[in-house]
């Protein structure tokens, strides 16, 4: 065994004598242990050598837990370690957004999940504890916060299952909040429903004011599809009927308050023109920068059309479709002005039918009305497209005309007005014959419009009392008044 | 309670450097001489003998063996040769007779504590 562990003898030596014998194997043996020494010495340093190196690597170990420590404290997502039951044992900073990370401590993380999401939780703990490499992916949990009152938090959960010696030893969660990005998901989903259902159309542009969108609405109400449209600048909508400094005003009013509304004609792809309401605004970033303009716009037409025919049925005599005594009087100072202002003669007649009463009352109302409207046309076809017609109610008319000069073109109208009234009139297959007397009155020097209408009453019942067919002037029957 | 070891050499400076050597972990009994050595055996039952061969007195080493390796109130315990007598029939003498290990002097302590340590196990 040990048989060739033969060392040379101190200083060579080599002697038995009896006695000298006994120092010389103590000698031998001492020397025997001052080797080993050499060899426990040389083993010392190695071992401290490597004791140094495995110190090293055990504080960069421990140097690069507590970054990853760090790492997960200070991570976004939620970091919970729980005990393989669900027990939380371990929570990092961000737990916050579910409570208190102490008092969550010892509490159970499958409580936090709220009840109708609980089968999605225990299918991810079932598929995490697969005994299979592969990751268990993300599931999607709604949990509630520790505080009830508090709104419940959005997350996208991953599950690492943490084995020691083969045996599940912990559970670690990683817990993302998508509470915002759902949220905005959701708000832009509305804005997309928005966008395609509004019945206002609905234009995007960029900062060079091309059309990044268009919606639905916008096509019916312009007729142009969006692929025809987006890239344009929407100026090939317009109509042409505001000017450059209309334009110049949006673009002021816009870019200085970041909001326009107004009326504005657009032209159709069908050439029509037609009026919308538009809003403009700009649409900016939340640093307050502008990213695009959002236009809203609603065909205004028949809005127009209705407010058009709602004014004429207030402003027009519905049987004979004449100005009313409203409209009259609202055209007469007007008629008075331009006169004025044009240095023309202006002259007012005072028409009402004869013996209208007695055919309203012996022929009945059917005719009277055929009698009125038949008047009504042969009043406007013997004035001039300039002059006004209207029907002040019951059988009295009223002509406003301008240019008339006093004597030969008053009389001349006068004459022809008599001349028509007088022809009988065709209602069914009777011929019925109404009269008329006129009264005229010229305009004067500051006068009010009325007198100038009353003018003409007056002398229209004188002509009536002369037995009607015929016209007066305000003048002769009151000369006295000029 | 440590274990015993018991250390027969008739040379009082190399049984005190085994004692040195083991002393720490062991309990260390001492005997000069064979007849000593038996009775100390029989009496305290040592897990190992670290034995001496030529020695003083009526019993030399291989006796002693043969006394421990034939009795089998004692034969379970390790008996380590630890002499000066290298020849290879001195070796196969020992080994014969039962011995658990043998160490030729001057001994490595180092080499001798592993064995003992492997005994001990």
């Amino acid at each position: 065994m040990n048989a060739d562990n033969r060392t040379p003898i101190a200083g060579g030596q080599t002697l038995r004598v009896p006695g000298i014998a006994r120092d010389v194997a103590l000698h031998e043996q001492l020397y025997r242990y001052a080797q080993d020494m050499q060899v426990l010495l040389e083993d010392k340093n190695n071992l401290e050598e490597r004791y140094g190196a495995l110190q090293e690597s055990y504080r960069q170990l421990r140097e690069s837990r507590a970054i990853l420590e760090n790492l997960v404290q200070s991570s976004h997502d939620i970091h919970l370690t729980t005990n393989p039951q669900g027990t939380i044992l371990q929570c990092n900073a961000a737990t916050r957004l579910l409570g208190l990370p102490t008092a969550l401590v010892g509490h159970s993380l499958r409580e936090l999940v709220l009840p109708s999401h609980r089968t999605d939780f225990d299918s991810l703990l079932a598929e995490a504890l697969q005994p299979n490499d592969t990751i268990a992916g993300e599931r999607e949990l709604h949990l509630r916060r520790e505080n009830p009152e508090s709104s419940s938090l959005i997350v996208a959960v991953r599950l690492v299952p943490i084995f020691k010696d083969g045996n599940l030893e912990a559970l670690h969660w990683i817990v993302r909040d998508l509470t915002r990005t759902r949220e905005a998901e959701f708000d832009s989903q509305i804005s997309l429903m928005v966008f395609h259902s509004a019945t206002e159309g609905i234009m995007i542009t960029d900062l060079e004011g091309d059309l990044l969108a268009v919606n639905p609405a916008f096509s019916r109400i312009t007729g142009y599809d969006a692929q025809e449209v987006i890239g344009r600048n929407p100026r090939f909508l317009k109509s042409g009927v505001q000017d450059a400094k209309f334009y110049e005003g949006f673009w002021t009013e816009l870019t200085r308050h970041g909001q326009w509304q107004g009326e504005i004609f657009n032209r159709k792809k069908s050439g029509e023109i037609y009026p919308e309401w538009l809003s403009v605004t700009a649409a900016r970033d939340s640093d307050g920068r502008i990213l695009s303009y959002i236009s809203v716009f609603s065909d205004m037409s028949r809005l127009q059309e209705a407010e058009k025919r709602l004014s004429y049925i207030a402003y027009h005599d519905t049987l004979t479709g004449l100005p009313n005594r409203l409209l009259l009087l609202d055209r007469l100072p007007q008629a008075i002005a331009q006169a004025r202002r044009g240095s023309y003669p202006l002259s007012v007649f005072f028409i009402d039918l004869d013996l209208f009463k007695q055919i309203n009352d012996e022929l009945g109302h059917e005719v009277g009305d055929k009698v009125l409207q038949e008047t009504s046309r042969r009043l406007q076809e013997v004035v001039r497209g300039s002059d006004t017609v209207a029907r002040l109610g019951g059988d009295e008319f009223v002509i406003i005309a301008n240019g008339l000069a006093r004597g030969p073109d008053t009389d001349g109208l006068g004459n022809k007005l008599v001349a028509s009234l007088t022809q009988p009139i065709n209602v069914g297959d009777q011929n019925v014959s109404v009269g008329c007397s006129i009264g005229i009155a010229q305009y004067e020097e500051e006068m009010p419009a009325e007198t100038l209408l009353r003018n003409a009453d007056v002398a229209m019942y004188r002509a009536k009392q002369t037995g009607g067919s015929c016209y007066r002037l305000h003048e002769e029957v009151c000369p006295e008044e000029r | 309670m440590s274990e015993k070891i018991l250390i027969v050499d008739d040379h009082s400076d190399i049984r005190h450097l085994i004692r040195i050597t083991l002393g720490k972990s062991f309990e260390i009994l001492e005997a000069e001489e064979g007849a000593t050595a038996l009775s100390i055996v029989r009496r305290a039952h040592p897990k190992v003998v670290v034995l001496d061969v030529m020695m003083p007195g009526e019993l030399d080493g291989f006796q002693v063996l043969e006394a421990i390796k034939g009795d089998p109130a004692l034969k379970d315990i390790r008996v380590i040769m630890v002499t000066a007598r290298g020849q290879v029939r001195d070796y196969e003498m020992g080994m014969s007779r039962g011995a658990d290990g043998y160490f030729i002097k001057p001994f490595s302590p180092l080499q001798l504590t592993n064995q003992i340590m492997e005994f001990m196990k």
